[in-house]
């Protein structure tokens, strides 16, 4: 079956893969897909709610002063952040930043491609928030922001 | 028998080299600056579309009974550089396909945003009034193909020489964004078989945008108070019959007064479904330029990676009565005068037409789309109806075509 789904071309595992964890999530199987927000911000964290952090992660405008760090599409994590937080498919939110873009309007958060570049990337820039699984262990400097799952 | 026809021709890229180095150069001064900004940053978009129209009746977007991509494809290249912090210079150079359309410099603006709330910008600009109004060439942010015409292809001034200042905040948990635009617009606007020259000292208009979770609210207007359109095969007419002192026919064909346009739109989207409709408006005073009602209704569903779509647009053109004032019976001139007035306003474009479309959309990368779209077209056989080079007895009916893959980078 492995074998089967590496002869596919990327696009055909990627639309796979989406429809398998859709169809986990339906049936509440999966147990680990819980991410957690978690931000450099020092001693006072803010309180987010979902929405907030959805439109933090969607370029609007923010009393908070972070920055969203974002893992690359085709992550896994991604995929959650995406389908719990911001309830965009991956396609919908990559043709939104398209359209900020190319209107001149915003520009897409910072992308890493892993969860521990995520880390790296949180511990180096204060004032950024990104999201990772939620059992990750955090250093001392990230602090919990929201919890979703 | 389906021919390809592709005219993107060596000299269509050599006129595309020509802008590119045109805008290149007129960047020179923040190129260098570039070199020590690390924040210059150069993306693109491109869409390769073939479409294929069922009659040779009549031309559609420029699709006729052969299969062609020289109709909707385009390659376009954007330039942001970073002078400080909240100041930047963009470009954004265009390699259009279609003879309709214009290759070159189709952005070229400064922007200025002192904080998050406020983005100030000056330049060359899309005039901002439909929702993909101002990215109607970047495929890839839109499900159609060929997004409904009887609203994209009818807002007439599509961009603006002047200065746009947008302010945006939140009330707790709505989005508002306000936008203000004015400027000259100053281009040629083809209306079916015509091509009218267009001058508008003082182009200027509003956006408000309301977001509150998944539904996005749209307001806009645009208002051209004394435009002025000249159209070479008209005018000579128009002049003749001042010169025979037929002063109410000459001032219908002047074309100059005021255009204004409203318009509403509203979407909403889940991880499923998704729905969109726009309603615009547009008065005028010009007595040859219609009123017009245009509106589509879009609903679409995810599956996965892949998009499925409806939509229904529809215009319709209501235009004043012109009554010609040059008596009938009393010399040949005359009556030839008064025929060729009456063929010349029977000409003007007015456009009734339906459409219903199905898309698929499958997006087979993070930032390559292939799309699939047919569109059903039903228009008023009494008027042009968007066709163009439009045959004796063709009833306006027509099925459209089309496939293509849309990319940005």
């Amino acid at each position: 079956m492995g074998i089967l789904i590496k002869l596919l071309p990327t696009g055909w595992r990627r639309t796979l893969g989406a429809l398998l964890i859709s169809a986990i999530y339906s049936t509440g199987s999966l147990a680990d897909s819980q991410i957690m927000v978690v931000a450099n911000v020092g001693a006072a964290p803010p309180a987010l709610e979902k929405s907030e952090i959805r439109n933090l992660f969607m370029g609007g405008v923010s009393q908070l002063a972070l920055h969203p760090v974002a893992l690359t599409p085709g992550t896994r994590e991604r995929l959650i952040f995406n389908t719990r937080i911001v309830g965009l498919t991956e396609s919908r939110v990559q043709s939104y930043w398209a359209q900020m873009r190319f209107s001149g309007r915003e520009k897409p958060p910072v992308e890493v491609d892993s969860v521990n570049a995520m880390i790296r990337y949180l511990l180096n820039n204060e004032g950024s928030v990104g999201y990772v699984p939620a059992n990750t262990p955090l250093p001392a400097e990230l602090t919990v922001l929201y919890k979703a799952g | 028998m389906f021919i390809l026809k592709i005219t993107v021709t060596p000299l269509f890229l050599r006129a595309f080299i020509h802008y590119l180095f045109i805008g290149l150069c007129t960047l020179t001064p923040c190129f260098a600056m570039a070199a020590l900004a690390p924040s210059a940053e150069i993306s693109g978009f491109a869409r390769f579309i073939g479409g294929y129209l069922d009659t040779d009746g009549a031309k559609y977007q420029g699709y006729d009974d052969a299969l062609s991509a020289s109709q909707a494809s385009l390659i376009g290249i954007q330039t942001d550089i970073a002078l400080t912090p909240g100041l930047s210079v963009s470009g954004q150079l265009l390699m259009h396909s279609s003879a309709d359309r214009d290759s070159g410099v189709e952005w070229l603006y400064m922007r200025y945003s002192p904080n998050e709330n406020w983005q100030f910008k000056a330049g060359r600009l899309r005039t901002p009034v439909l929702r993909y109004s101002d990215v109607i060439d970047v495929g890839f942010a839109y499900p159609w193909i060929s997004a409904p015409q009887q609203l994209y292809s009818g807002y007439l001034f599509s961009h603006y020489e002047g200065a746009s200042a947008r302010y945006r905040t939140r009330v707790g948990q709505v989005g508002i964004n306000l936008e203000g635009y004015y400027g000259q617009y100053k281009d040629d606007i083809n209306a079916s078989d015509a091509s009218y020259s267009a001058n508008v000292e003082g182009l200027y208009g509003g956006i408000v945008d309301v977001m509150y979770g998944r539904l996005q609210l749209r307001f806009a207007s645009l208002f051209a108070p004394d435009s002025d359109t000249d159209n070479a095969q008209i005018d000579p007419l128009r002049d003749a019959m001042l010169q025979a002192g037929f002063s109410r026919n000459a001032k219908v064909l002047d074309f100059k007064g005021d255009v204004d346009l409203y318009l509403m739109g509203a979407n909403y989207e889940t991880l499923d479904w998704f729905g969109a409709a726009e309603w615009m408006k547009i008065n005028s005073k010009l007595e040859v330029l219609s009123t017009s009602t245009n509106y589509y209704v879009m609903v679409g569903r995810y599956f996965g990676d892949v998009q499925l779509h409806l939509t229904y647009a529809n215009s319709r053109n209501t235009r004043k009565t012109i009554e010609n004032e040059i008596p009938i019976g009393l010399s040949a001139q005359l009556d030839q005068l008064a025929l060729v007035f009456d063929q010349v306003i029977g000409a003007l474009p007015q456009d009734d037409l339906s459409t219903y479309t199905v898309g698929v959309r499958w997006d087979a990368r993070p930032n390559v789309a292939v799309k699939l779209e047919w569109s059903h077209l039903r228009g008023d056989a009494n008027k042009a109806s968007y066709f163009t080079h439009i045959q004796p007895g063709f009833d306006r009916q027509a099925n459209l075509l089309q496939m293509g893959v849309e990319w940005v980078f």
